[in-house]
């Protein structure tokens, strides 16, 4: 409880800080708007409609982008560290890849897709993708062989049950701290994805900076702080739930 | 009386290895019988209990197996040196482990997990995690999977070697009885020559390099047994002396 009161005394010093830097004329109110300036801003922004077509825009290429992203990079994960001569195979390919930024990919997305929905959800996918291939390797690979001997000596031997009984169980903590790292990784990509021309938050942050509408720029990026806030809790409530078992 | 499992001239060679691991391996288990294996470490004790258990093929040799798997039974069932219970699965849930592959209805697998617990004396812990069980508690739990499966041919290897000395006396006498309870043949191996003795109604001694049994006898004092008197530590010098000899030779206790 102390803890939430330092938490909650900190924002309100950081916001009385972030006011008076403004109202003082250090810096000018073009550039930085102030903190009570957002309320109206986000009211006005709801009664346009665009607050809620942007969301509406920005999750539904990120949700498309978090759902290949995550589903591909488990799927090549555990596939890979399954199988001894796959992740030799592809070892070389992914020290190549790995390092290129999700960014990078832009020309290749507006080449192939357009500038589109796809090309949008195409780059937030690539960074997710890394993150859940990388955990789920590791999660696997660390799975305990003496737990995957104990199903094969109950006659779970076909690799199918080896999967269901244990190496999927066991390696779920990993993989869903994976998917979870991911979650934050999208919402990082999602901007920057927006940035050339799709309808989203960032396109909106982007239309808002030209025109020096800074307390519009500020609205969306807590829009974007508090999406990620939720759809973190909402992963961790069922992240506790499927791994109610531990500790 | 009608053996359950037959080895003979059973070899394994760990591939890369110059030499077998043991060599020569001829023993039988009989129906409602306790075997034992005593061995030095390195001698392929557990090694072997894979190979009884079907889950490695002898380089050389055979095992003959008197009860056939079928998609209803297994011949045979495992209980490891650590329990090695899934900790994602409640106690219950782990006893049914075996179960899940079988083609059985759903009364008859609760039948089977709740006779299971009632051996084990853990009825009232289906619902726990195994995080929350003792060393024992857990070991007992691995014994219950391992029942649930209602198998001919109980395969031990060193369950009771983890535990502290009261617990593992204690789990001596808890198998007993549900050896007796059950009528189960047992193979039990161990490196613990106090516990073969008391354990055992037959005794085979692995040693030296490669491996193979270098006696054996059969343990005929009256249950309940008694621990250490003079017949037991008779049987203990035996072992003993007879394992050192191996070692002398280029065995490894």
């Amino acid at each position: 409880m102390r803890r939430h009161l330092y938490g909650l005394a900190g924002l309100i010093v950081f916001l009385l800080a972030w006011e008076l830097l403004v109202a003082s004329g250090l810096v000018v109110s073009s550039l930085l708007s102030p903190p009570s300036s957002i309320p109206a801003t986000l009211a006005s922004e709801i009664s346009l409609g665009f607050w809620q077509k942007m969301i509406l825009a920005s999750l539904t290429h990120y949700s498309v982008g978090l759902l290949l992203g995550s589903t591909l990079g488990v799927v090549a994960g555990v596939s890979v560290a399954l199988f001894p001569r796959f992740d030799a195979a592809q070892a070389w390919v992914a020290r190549v890849l790995r390092p290129i930024p999700p960014l990078a990919w832009i020309p290749f997305a507006i080449i192939w897709f357009g500038i589109s929905e796809t090309a949008a959800a195409f780059i937030i996918s690539i960074g997710i993708f890394w993150i859940n291939y990388f955990t789920a390797h590791a999660a696997v690979r660390a799975v305990n062989p003496d737990l995957i001997e104990v199903a094969v000596s109950f006659g779970h031997k076909s690799l199918f049950r080896r999967l269901q009984k244990v190496i999927l169980p066991a390696s779920a903590p990993g993989i869903l701290s994976g998917i979870r790292a991911g979650l934050g990784q999208g919402w990082m990509t999602v901007v920057a994805a927006e940035l050339f021309g799709i309808t989203g938050i960032g396109q909106r942050m982007m239309e808002a900076a030209g025109l020096l509408a800074t307390q519009v720029v500020i609205v969306y990026m807590l829009t974007i702080a508090l999406l990620y806030g939720l759809s973190d809790i909402a992963f961790v409530t069922i992240q506790n739930r499927v791994l109610r078992w531990q500790r | 009386m009608a053996a359950i499992v037959t080895l003979k001239g059973v070899t394994v060679t760990f591939p890369g290895a110059e030499s077998p691991i043991f060599s020569g391996i001829d023993f039988s288990v009989n129906k409602g019988e306790f075997v034992i294996i005593v061995g030095t470490s390195g001698a392929g004790k557990s090694t072997l209990l894979r190979v009884v258990a079907g889950l490695l093929e002898p380089t050389a040799g055979t095992v003959h197996r008197a009860i056939e798997e079928s998609d209803r039974r297994r011949s045979s069932a495992m209980v490891f040196q650590e329990a090695h219970l899934m900790p994602w699965r409640t106690v219950r849930d782990n006893v049914a482990l075996g179960l899940e592959g079988l083609n059985l209805s759903e009364e008859e697998c609760e039948r089977r997990i709740a006779d299971a617990l009632a051996l084990v004396r853990l009825s009232e812990y289906g619902t726990r995690w195994p995080h929350e069980l003792s060393g024992g508690q857990r070991q007992r739990i691995g014994l219950a999977r391992a029942l649930a499966v209602e198998p001919e041919l109980l395969l031990m290897d060193e369950p009771f070697s983890a535990l502290d000395a009261i617990t593992r006396q204690a789990l001596q006498d808890e198998l007993l009885s549900i050896w007796a309870a059950t009528g189960k043949s047992i193979l039990f191996v161990t490196h613990d020559i106090d516990e073969a003795i008391y354990l055992g109604d037959r005794v085979y001694l692995l040693g030296g390099s490669p491996a193979r049994i270098v006696d054996s006898f059969a343990n005929t004092a009256a249950r309940p047994r008694q621990r250490g008197t003079a017949d037991a530590t008779a049987l203990a010098t035996r072992i003993k002396d007879n394992l050192s000899g191996v070692h002398d030779h280029g065995g490894g206790i």
